[in-house]
């Protein structure tokens, strides 16, 4: 049986602990000593040897399909430029298939449709700095539950979309399921997780740095049809329209969604990011728009849940500072 | 003279107020006296801090006692399930929880009333003057047995955290410490009469000593809002009328006015604060600044067009007092102590977030009368120092003897 694994590499962006009275000081939003830090710690061991892996999947010819968040990339670049360079030849050659997604890997679907379109584009853009092919697939396994969503990523070029099975409201849909999105256009949805697999199956893989709980990395696996082409297969009847209600995540993801929602944190944060937009109309600055995303990263929003509360408040005093300095320069 | 002091030595994020007044009266009356303090601190707090004093005993308090969050939160939870009340229809499982609560209270308190006792055998004295609740059982103990005055500082009362008088274990225990002291200091006027009023205590027996400033150098800040700051700075819970304060904002918002609204200080509100801005579409307009060090406090004072303090009851209100020394106009609950040291803050009679509102435009509005106002305040504390404060302390505790 197939199975594609969408193996994920991420590096998850530390930001700097502001305080009220650093609001209007100009004080940089992004701690790259820590960040840069936590890379290096984890290179040698962990992400090394994974890279490694898919090199050795990609001179298989088994095509590995992986995505890169940006953050990954730029650490790869400064910390290790030869292994960079192997995956690009790669990738270059076909060999390795990129997967498009959020630039940063954040949850910025959750706060606003725009945030979402330009992290998606930044995705795009930020890669062709990195690549020659351009992904064809997006993923965003939660991001469905919005029509509007889709019509951004069909929109942005991409060819079809890798979503989670909303498996009890579809009554038992399988893996590797083709349907449509609720879209104007035709835009084609393979479903990942669902109850059981079919002849086929899409699993989500952490190659390092993202939230989902598997980590095997099975580089036996050489499936016999390109995973584009499944996209294309033709059926007697049309395509269901897949849509659901609320946003899922995947549930080979470590946490659900009200995980990063449901605290009034969390919505705090949230619904800031999104009344910025909407009061402030669109932010052109790309270091801003970096700075909403990053603020929208799964870890951010975690470390300002119920459960920790000390720190959890402290986080979200210091996101919502992060956003105060950020939002004064869109007042004059 | 040698004076036992029970109670904070450093002012911190678990002890706020208190600690400021305890730390300062300390300062000074090292000078003043011979004193050996002890000075209840959590392991988190020593560690940090890595401070060693030979005046200064520290007793272990572990956190059940050290998180004020906690602690406060605890109490004002124990009492509502313990006293008659409308909540007893609430069910079993939480009667429980409650009682395990106060037992985890009330077997630290013993813990570390064992310890000063412990530590206290060891040391001579001729006075003994402890702050508040946490050093009663051990400063009765002390007087009993080693038959020395007891002088009791109240700084805050179960009434002013829970606004009424309960029945409490912690109101028993008040009641039963300022029965036993030979003296009673009352930071206010205010306060003294609710000592007196509330506990049934002779109002012979109670000093009023108001809390010094230990004036501070406020930096000249210029705030990044274009909108004026109006400040609340205290425990986030009911006693401070941190709702209150966002009822203010709410209402000023309403009304379009270009303010931005600053609640310094943590507490067991913080959450449902924040809730209480989101369902109110304040996020945009208020902040949260978490726990602030002192100087950053004052760096915020600053910043800031107008100090509020919307109390239900605050036996002094050290903040305001600071406030108006760094030239805020400050905008008080009559329920405050601090009202008799600033004549000319503006005093809100009735707890309505309306007249708070009204009362903030008028300043912003007449910014020559408010100046005025602020020079007589600033005028009326110049002279308030904390060695004036401790002077009339050392007088109490030579009364005593």
């Amino acid at each position: 049986m197939d199975n594609y694994q969408i193996i994920h590499f991420h590096h998850p962006v530390e930001l700097n602990k502001l305080s009220f009275l650093d609001i209007g000081l100009k004080k940089a939003y992004i701690d790259k000593v820590i960040t840069n830090g936590k890379f290096i710690s984890q290179y040698k061991q962990t992400i090394k040897p994974r890279l490694k892996t898919i090199l050795k999947m990609a001179e298989k010819e088994t095509k590995p399909l992986i995505y890169f968040s940006i953050s990954f990339l730029d650490h790869l670049e400064s910390n290790d430029p030869d292994l960079l360079l192997e995956l690009q030849e790669n990738v270059n050659k076909e060999k390795i298939i990129l997967i498009g997604s959020c630039a940063y890997h954040s949850f910025s679907y959750l706060s606003s449709h725009e945030l979402f379109q330009q992290e998606a584009i930044l995705h795009k853009k930020l890669l062709k700095r990195f690549f020659i092919p351009e992904p064809l697939i997006f993923i965003n396994t939660a991001c469905l539950f919005d029509d509007d969503i889709a019509n951004i990523v069909q929109n942005l070029g991409y060819q079809s979309i890798i979503a989670t099975a909303n498996s009890w409201h579809l009554d038992g849909k399988h893996s590797g399921q083709l349907y449509k999105a609720n879209t104007s256009k035709e835009f084609a949805i393979l479903l990942s997780n669902g109850d059981e697999p079919d002849n086929f199956q899409i699993s989500l893989i952490n190659g390092y740095g993202s939230a989902y709980n598997s980590n095997q990395i099975d580089e036996t696996i050489h499936n016999s049809t390109d995973i584009l082409s499944l996209f294309s297969q033709k059926t007697e009847t049309e395509r269901p329209t897949y849509a659901v209600s609320m946003p899922l995540t995947s549930p080979s993801w470590e946490h659900k969604i009200p995980d990063y929602t449901n605290n009034p944190l969390q919505k705090a944060l949230i619904q800031q990011i999104a009344d910025l937009f909407r009061s402030k109309g669109p932010i052109s600055d790309e270091d801003d728009l970096r700075t909403l995303m990053l603020l929208c990263q799964p870890e951010n929003l975690m470390s300002i849940n119920q459960f920790s509360k000390e720190n959890g408040y402290n986080q979200f005093i210091s996101s919502m500072n992060i956003l105060t300095d950020l939002s004064l320069k869109y007042n004059k | 003279m040698k004076i036992l002091m029970i109670g904070p030595e450093e002012p911190s994020k678990k002890n706020s107020g208190l600690g400021v007044a305890c730390n300062q009266i300390a300062k000074e009356l090292s000078e003043k006296v011979d004193l050996k303090l002890f000075s209840p601190e959590s392991l988190e707090e020593v560690s940090s801090e890595g401070k060693s004093d030979q005046k200064t005993h520290t007793i272990y308090i572990g956190n059940k006692l050290g998180n004020t969050r906690e602690l406060n939160a605890d109490i004002v939870h124990v009492q509502i399930k313990s006293s008659i009340n409308p909540y007893v229809y609430l069910n079993k499982q939480e009667t429980v929880e409650s009682e395990e609560k106060i037992n985890a209270i009330q077997k630290a308190l013993g813990e570390y009333t064992e310890s000063l006792i412990e530590k206290g055998k060891e040391v001579t004295f001729d006075v003994i003057y402890a702050h508040d609740w946490m050093s009663i059982p051990a400063a009765i103990a002390l007087k009993n047995k080693l038959k020395k005055p007891l002088i009791l500082h109240i700084h805050a009362l179960d009434y002013d955290r829970t606004g009424k008088k309960s029945n409490s274990w912690l109101y028993k225990l008040e009641k039963q410490g300022l029965e036993a002291a030979d003296a009673i200091i009352a930071v206010s006027n205010y306060h003294a009469g609710i000592i007196s009023k509330n506990y049934s205590i002779a109002e012979k027996k109670i000093r009023v000593v108001h809390h010094g400033i230990a004036k501070p150098q406020f930096k000249k800040i210029t705030s990044p809002f274009e909108e004026p700051i109006i400040l609340f700075a205290g425990r986030l819970c009911t006693q401070k009328g941190a709702m209150e304060f966002i009822e203010i904002a709410k209402i000023l918002n309403k009304k379009a006015e270009n303010l931005r609204f600053v609640m310094a200080g943590e507490g067991e509100l913080f959450e449902a604060l924040i809730s209480k801005c989101i369902e109110e579409g304040l996020m945009d307009k208020f902040h949260f600044t978490g726990h602030l060090s002192r100087p950053e406090l004052f760096d915020l004072m600053s910043e800031s067009a107008i100090f509020v303090m919307p109390s239900h009851s605050d036996p002094f209100g050290l903040s305001a007092m600071e406030a108006a020394y760094a030239g805020l106009p400050v905008i008080l609950s009559t329920e405050c102590g601090v009202k008799e040291v600033l004549p000319n803050a503006e005093l809100i009679t009735k707890q309505d977030p309306k007249l708070y509102a009204q009362r903030i435009i008028k300043l912003l509005q007449n910014p020559e009368e408010t100046q005025s106002n602020v020079l007589k305040n600033q005028e009326s504390i110049k002279n308030n120092s904390w060695s004036n404060s401790v002077n009339k302390i050392v007088d109490i505790f030579e009364n005593s003897i």
